[in-house]
């Protein structure tokens, strides 16, 4: 699944979502509340539990985790970054998409878990460090060639980057 | 981006950087910082790192002037998919202490860059050689100081890698006592 997880999902949460907003309409879900590193935050509208399968609004979350949803190549797309997720394009009576957390908490680095009806959110605790794929190498400052300026690592965040490290001899 | 592994500095890079003329920005690490964290002994080597900042390859020797690199380099900023190759190289590595040889090594590698900059460049070169006789598979510090002693070997015209060669087995005598 990490392996080629953008495109997995995309395709994933596209279809999924637009059958969510078909099963919605027969009312079976339940709304929980919503716990971000250990401080309660009110999703509008509210998040919703079906079985296994934990709904979130898109928009409402966006604004507690920093990212926003916008419109990509003519669909709704959940962006953080650089990185965004194609959404389903129906919408809720709500006027807003509703995904399943399931399909886009990997890729924007959240872990959760439910507990006692309550949806516990933490971020990137699952990201180790480490020189391999998938772990977070060591941070660095180094400055510009040119400008002097300090550039490090980390304030690429949300963009892919790539450091080649070279030398004249 | 690109980082210049040059205990010389801006100047010896620039001309480089210029050449290639790149529209990225370019770095310097003149006191080996990201080869010390990361231990890492030679170039060119790519940290590639994704949205999250995770990385989508681990940390190795890369050559853009590989296609078959560039052609997965391409295809990941392109889709997010991680190549199969990368995969199937991936080393879950620790970055890890220096050992006491590896930590002599670098401290006389920065003494050398200290005596560099004051123009001592004999002493530079003395610290230099003191430093691969520590740490001898260190090409990072092994060539620094090829380029510094020999300077016409590297910095005019093409790199004499024949000169490279004959000096390799030159040290292994000398410097290396044939180890």
């Amino acid at each position: 699944m990490r392996l080629n997880r953008h495109w997995k999902i995309i395709t994933v949460a596209f279809f999924v979502g637009i059958l969510a907003v078909k099963e919605r309409g027969y009312g079976a879900m339940q709304d929980i509340k919503v716990i971000l590193d250990d401080q309660p935050v009110a999703l509008k509208p509210a998040v919703r539990l079906d079985g296994n399968d934990v709904w979130v609004p898109a928009r409402a979350l966006s604004e507690v985790i920093g990212a926003e949803v916008k419109e990509v190549n003519g669909q709704w797309a959940l962006c953080k970054g650089d990185l965004c997720i194609l959404l389903a394009a129906d919408k809720s009576e709500d006027g807003d998409v509703y995904i399943k957390l399931a399909d886009v908490a990997e890729p924007l680095g959240l872990n959760w878990e439910i507990e006692a009806q309550t949806l516990h959110l933490t971020w990137g605790q699952a990201v180790e460090a480490g020189l391999g794929i998938g772990q977070r190498p060591p941070d660095f400052t180094l400055p510009d060639l040119y400008s002097d300026e300090p550039v490090s690592l980390s304030a690429y965040r949300g963009k892919k980057t790539v450091f080649y490290m070279w030398a004249s001899w | 981006m690109v980082i210049a592994q040059d205990l010389q500095g801006a100047e010896v890079a620039k001309p480089w950087v210029e050449k290639a003329g790149g529209t990225y920005r370019a770095l310097l690490d003149q006191h080996n910082a990201v080869g010390k964290a990361y231990n890492l002994k030679y170039v060119p080597v790519g940290i590639i790192v994704d949205e999250e900042g995770r990385l989508a390859k681990a940390v190795s020797n890369v050559n853009i002037d590989d296609d078959d690199f560039a052609g997965q380099l391409a295809e990941w900023v392109e889709t997010g998919a991680i190549p199969q190759e990368w995969i199937h190289n991936d080393r879950q590595d620790e970055p890890r202490q220096l050992s006491a040889d590896e930590a002599e090594a670098d401290a006389r590698f920065q003494l050398a860059q200290v005596l560099l900059q004051k123009g001592e460049k004999d002493e530079a070169i003395a610290e230099l050689k003191r430093a691969v006789q520590l740490d001898p598979q260190n090409w990072l510090i092994r060539k620094q100081l090829w380029a510094i002693e020999v300077p016409e070997a590297f910095y005019e015209g093409n790199v004499d890698y024949a000169w490279q060669k004959a000096q390799m087995e030159r040290e292994e005598q000398e410097l290396l006592g044939g180890q």
